[in-house]
């Protein structure tokens, strides 16, 4: 198979999964007990005493009144369009939301992606570097330690210490970088640990290949055998890494951006949820769906670089 | 005094129940909160003022919702015809410089002041009240239109003066020209959709214009520099001082306690009652007041078990307000004295209908049929004595408190925290017990916006005198008849167990002390107009 | 019916003959002595021992809160608002005066349940839709394998999100909503079983001898490819604990009183500046029992493979 048409394969599968991202969601919310036509007249705000008329009026304005296969079409060329509707809570257009709130998210997002990567690098490479027994033990249960850790917890001990108490830090904000700090490093805890633990598995089988023997025998340092030939083993499990990342920053943006009362894809999220307003729920779940797909997309057209066996088969080797 | 907003339109609604209970508003407070500045200094002008608000309104119209979260704001940019002094609740000149009640007291006679316009650069006149009034009717009556209910309309004398006109007299309508529900907008503003105005599509002629709105997010006010109109007794006549007021959403009160603490925000609005003591003298104080207007209380249906009066008033008995008060709130808050706080215009003391008395309680649920059980719980026919709380959710602290309470007497609650759509919903049906709907505002009108039986009636209260005491208070043109209307009002309601009056609401803001000048209106709304940053 | 085969399929501890055993040609375990080094192992190491202990212990909670504690969960004391951690009240008092212990003894069946009614979906879930694809093939695994397909490429807590916007709240539709999204992880790994199970000789001898699929399914083919999925599970339960509490942190769980865990922490959230072990407390004991978990699990998984 040659690299292009593995490429547009690739790139079929990430749209079709998008879609069905959105399929999905249509239809477990349009199954939804409840009548989404009067919830949203009550809670837009302004529009009690409702009459049947009224309802049965606003209802064929939006097209609920039509065959759900007709609504489904309409509704999907809307999406692909970027158009989810209006957001039953405030009336606001779900794309424009979701575009306000994107920036802030992809900040905290980004800078924690950042120190997972590096804080678990560097802890995995160390305990696979250091010679002390004990210290390499420690480093070694670190990550499971970190998984184990719920993330609200984390938040709330870094909100109350580092800033309340401390004052080192603002807890709450969207200005400068110093309040990215403490919602980044609570994201990133159970991706440094996802990290850690990969990379640590990576470097630790390397070292234990026969081969590391022999370079060994030449003269060649732990160091130097971790640096020239385990790291570059590594890339692989590394980068897939990456995507299972991007996926648990996403889901970790709603516990902590609702933490630290950050505005962001993650609280409108948690609100939309709690208010069932679900054009808005449906927006996320696409958006997210389609950014997911993209990183592994990109991911997918990586591999190949890295390995050259992929190239040739198409098939990835590393699961 | 006046505040805001009665409840039925559901957003108006939904409003009040939060914030009876999270944290009630305040009013006019008589302990001189600082007021209008005074003895702070010389204002200085520049800064941004951070506050940090308790929830996103998501609505900010004025004419479609009252929720504090929103009229806090909205205050800022929208001005009244009249304005309501503090401290002695009178009525004064604000964009009308003078006015006059007509001899039955079913006529309202402004003149408008000279130079006051629109942040869209239009000339606030008589046209413009028509415009703004006229359109209001057309919402539904409740909450700001409900003001308005008998409105025959508005005639444009001249470009300064104007005369509205009702069916009857109407005894609450000066009052409420000084709310914000009743602030006067741009004509402009009415070519917007009612969802857009909600996003804050309104254009008003305050101090301050609003730059955006980001849900969940913030709200920020500019200062508009050609401001020259402030109320009669405003301190300060021209522009405001800040340049720039920003909102912050903070919905943790934990998270906003610490943002004050941390320097992070200079108010936080809605301080929880635990966190109050941490602000008193280091750098910060406590601008509290009680909010006058309807007691937050737990508001019952009278379907179903409630039908039974003998329930209702075991109801009424088995809470222990002072123990209520002691145990969840701090001493910014009272136990309810009447189903009005008394800091309301027409209060009568009637804390000897509202004493707690677990025995007679008990007693009562016996005669009534209801026989302890197992657990403690009464049962009937096999049946427990249930009774299903909604709630917008989040749910305030004091509600597990009252659950707690109610099961001393046999009472199983169920709290049931909703989103608030659904609570919106459900509440339309009928499909709750007990919820909670305290309404702030300075005139006990809001009685009969809350338990007439012909409005919205949610707690499907019998048609009887009651509707009579109500009717009359609103039309009564002089003090005594209103007063002797409005007491017996109260006392039918308390001796018919119709709601259970729980505790004084108040609202509670911690300020840093760098904030000078601040204060909150006769309706407990900020007023920003007078304040600096020192 | 006979028994196409020599090798024993009588459903029982004994796992079936894979390639791995054949290859390196070693013989099962002893029965005593397996059952000696399985119970042995938690012996060898303090930490697995002390994992073993936490886990009873939140079980015990779990089964008879009344056992480790007195007070009731949802009645406090007035009285005794605020109490921090003490001999009285060892994890101290909330703002009703009610014992954060009591609380976390009586969370732990909410918290408990939902975690193994997950599970249970998860694994039932994940295992007939295995099943299916990987006996079927063809149609069937095609369109099983796009299903997990889909619902693997959108992020966990999103899913879970949607399934409860169209829920609604409650301890279960939370286990709901965790268990289904887990379903498309278990349906593969099971998949991949049978696929490996499917070409063992006294599998495709049952089928050449006519043996119709509900027999084969249950009889031959379950036993022998359950195994990894039930490792996955016991490795799953942790994280299970983990999103289950954060769901209920961000209140789509039980309404209040109920002292779910992840509500404890979300209630005590307002107190955070006054009252630390409100929060503190009953996070520490998810923590706690997740890593419990996770070690446990991990230390199975490990003999698993090692036997």
């Amino acid at each position: 198979m040659n690299t292009a048409l593995y490429a547009v394969t690739r790139t079929l599968r990430a749209l079709f999964v998008v879609w069905a991202a959105f399929t999905l969601t249509f239809a477990a919310l349009r199954l939804l007990p409840g009548d989404p036509v009067a919830l949203m007249l009550s809670g837009r705000g302004g529009f009690a005493g409702l009459t049947p008329e009224q309802i049965a009026r606003t209802r064929a304005e939006l097209g609920f009144d039509r065959p759900l296969i007709t609504q489904y079409g309409s509704a999907l060329a809307d999406a692909v369009h970027g158009d989810f509707g209006a957001s039953l809570q405030s009336g606001q257009p779900v794309s424009r939301m979701i575009a306000d709130a994107i920036p802030s998210t992809l900040q905290i997002g980004g800078l924690a992606l950042v120190l997972a990567l590096v804080i678990g690098i560097l802890i995995g490479v160390a305990a696979n570097l250091t010679a002390s027994p004990v210290l390499r033990q420690l480093l070694r249960s670190i990550p499971s330690f970190a998984v184990s850790l719920p993330s609200f917890w984390v938040g709330l001990i870094l909100i109350q210490l580092l800033s309340f108490q401390w004052h080192l830090f603002p807890s709450l904000g969207n200005s400068g970088v110093q309040s990215l700090i403490l919602p980044a490093c609570t994201m990133a805890i159970p991706g440094c640990a996802l990290v850690a633990q990969v990379l640590g598995k990576s470097l630790h089988t390397t070292l234990q290949e026969p081969y590391a023997d022999t370079v060994r025998a030449t003269g060649a340092g732990r160091a130097r055998l971790l640096f020239g030939h385990g790291l570059r083993n590594a890339a692989i499990p590394a980068v897939t890494v990456v995507g299972l990342l991007v996926g648990s920053l996403i889901g970790g943006a709603v516990v902590v951006e609702t933490v630290f009362s950050r505005p962001g894809m993650g609280r409108i999220t948690q609100s939309a949820v709690s208010a069932q307003d679900l054009p808005v729920v449906q927006g996320v779940v696409v958006v997210a769906a389609l950014a997911f797909a993209v990183v592994n997309l990109l991911i997918d057209l990586v591999y190949p670089v890295l390995d050259p066996r992929i190239r040739s088969t198409g098939q990835l080797v590393t699961t | 005094m006046s505040t805001r907003t009665t409840g039925s339109r559901p957003r108006l609604r939904l409003a009040i129940a939060l914030l009876a209970v999270v944290l009630p508003v305040a009013a006019c407070s008589d302990e001189g909160t600082g007021v209008g500045g005074k003895g702070d200094g010389t204002p200085r002008d520049g800064g941004t003022l951070l506050v940090g608000s308790e929830a996103d309104p998501s609505c900010l119209d004025p004419q479609q919702t009252g929720q504090v979260s929103a009229v806090d704001i909205s205050r800022s940019v929208v001005d009244g015809l009249t304005y309501q002094d503090p401290k002695t609740g009178r009525i004064v000149p604000w964009l009308a410089k003078s006015f006059t009640t007509s001899a039955d007291g079913s006529a309202f006679t402004f003149v408008l002041r000279d130079g006051a316009t629109f942040s869209d650069g239009k000339p606030v006149d008589a046209a413009a009240v028509k415009t703004t009034f006229d359109n209001l009717v057309k919402l539904p009556a409740n909450g700001a239109p409900g003001y308005l209910i008998g409105y025959q309309g508005t005639t444009v004398t001249d470009a300064h003066r104007l005369t509205v006109k009702f069916d009857t007299a109407n005894a609450q309508f000066l009052q409420a020209t000084s709310t914000v529900g009743l602030g006067i907008l741009s004509p402009a503003t009415f070519t917007a959709s009612a969802a857009d105005r909600c996003r804050g599509k309104f254009i008003g002629s305050g101090p301050y214009v609003l730059d955006h709105y980001t849900t969940n997010q913030e709200v920020v006010l500019k200062k508009r520099k050609d401001y020259a109109w402030p109320s009669s007794i405003a301190t300060n006549k021209g522009a405001a001082h800040f340049d720039e007021v920003k909102f912050s959403f903070i919905p943790e009160g934990g998270a906003r306690t610490g943002a004050l603490t941390s320097g992070q925000v200079q108010i936080a609005k809605a301080l929880l009652p635990t966190d109050e003591a941490q602000f008193k003298g280091n750098g910060f104080r406590i601008l509290s007041a009680p909010g006058p207007g309807l007691v937050p209380p737990l508001s019952l249906n009278h379907k179903g078990i409630l039908a039974d009066y003998k329930v209702r008033a075991a109801l009424l008995k088995g809470i222990d307000r002072q123990g209520l008060v002691d145990s969840v709130f701090s001493s910014s808050y009272k136990p309810a004295t009447s189903v009005l706080s008394s800091v309301t215009p027409y209060y009568k003391d009637f804390s000897d209908k509202l004493r707690y008395d677990a025995e007679g309680a008990r007693a009562l649920l016996d005669s009534a049929g209801w026989k302890p059980g197992k657990d403690g719980i009464r049962v009937k026919n096999g049946r427990p004595l249930a009774l299903t709380w909604l709630i917008p959710a989040p749910m305030p602290p004091a509600d597990e408190a009252v659950q707690q309470q109610l099961r001393k007497i046999g009472v199983d609650v169920k709290l049931k925290p909703v989103a608030p759509p659904v609570y919106v919903e459900q509440q339309q049906k009928g499909q709750f017990d007990l919820t909670a709907v305290g309404v702030t505002r300075a005139d006990p009108d809001i009685l009969r916006n809350i338990f007439h039986s012909k409005g919205d009636n949610l707690w499907h209260l019998p048609a009887g005198r009651l509707d009579t005491y109500l009717e009359k208070q609103v039309s009564a043109t002089d003090e005594k008849s209103r007063q002797t209307a409005v007491t017996d009002a109260v006392e039918w309601i308390l001796d018919h167990a119709d709601t259970v009056p729980l505790y004084e609401g108040a609202q509670v803001h911690g300020v840093a002390d760098t904030v000078k000048g601040f204060g909150l209106d006769a309706s407990n709304r900020f007023d920003l107009h007078d304040a600096w940053l020192g | 019916m006979t028994n196409p085969t020599k090798t024993p399929v009588a459903p029982g501890p004994a796992r079936e003959p894979g390639p791995a055993q054949d290859q390196d040609g070693r013989q099962p375990a002893r029965e005593p002595a397996r059952i000696r080094r399985t119970l042995g192992a938690p012996l060898r190491s303090p930490g697995v021992t002390l994992s073993v202990l936490v886990l009873l212990l939140v079980l015990g909670w779990a089964v008879v809160p009344e056992w480790f504690t007195g007070r009731s969960p949802l009645t406090g004391t007035p009285g005794e608002r605020f109490r921090p951690p003490g001999t009285e009240h060892l994890f101290g008092t909330d703002q009703l005066g009610r014992d954060i212990y009591a609380r976390v003894v009586h969370g732990a069946s909410l918290s408990l349940r939902a975690t193994v009614a997950a599970l249970l979906i998860a694994l039932v879930g994940g295992v007939v839709l295995g099943l299916v694809a990987g006996f079927f093939g063809r149609w069937a695994d095609a369109a099983i394998m796009r299903i997990v397909e889909i619902m693997l490429s959108v992020p966990p807590v999103l899913l879970s999100l949607t399934i409860i916007t169209a829920l609604g709240f409650g301890t279960g539709q939370v286990a709901i909503a965790i268990g289904v999204t887990s379903v498309a992880a278990f349906a593969r790994v099971m998949r991949a079983e049978v696929l490996r199970v499917r070409t063992a000789p006294y599998v495709e001898a049952a089928i050449l001898c006519g043996t119709r699929w509900w027999r084969i399914l249950p009889r031959y083919i379950l036993p022998a490819a359950i195994g990894p999925v039930l490792a996955l599970a016991a490795l799953d339960f942790g994280l299970v604990v983990l999103a289950i509490s954060s769901l209920s942190f961000l209140g789509y769980g039980e309404p209040p009183p109920a002292p779910e865990w992840g509500a404890l922490v979300a209630e005590g959230r307002n107190y955070l500046a006054t009252s630390w072990w409100l929060t503190t407390l009953p996070s520490l004991t998810v923590t706690v029992v997740v890593l419990a978990a996770n070690r446990l699990s991990r230390v199975l998984e490990a003999e698993g493979r090692n036997r």
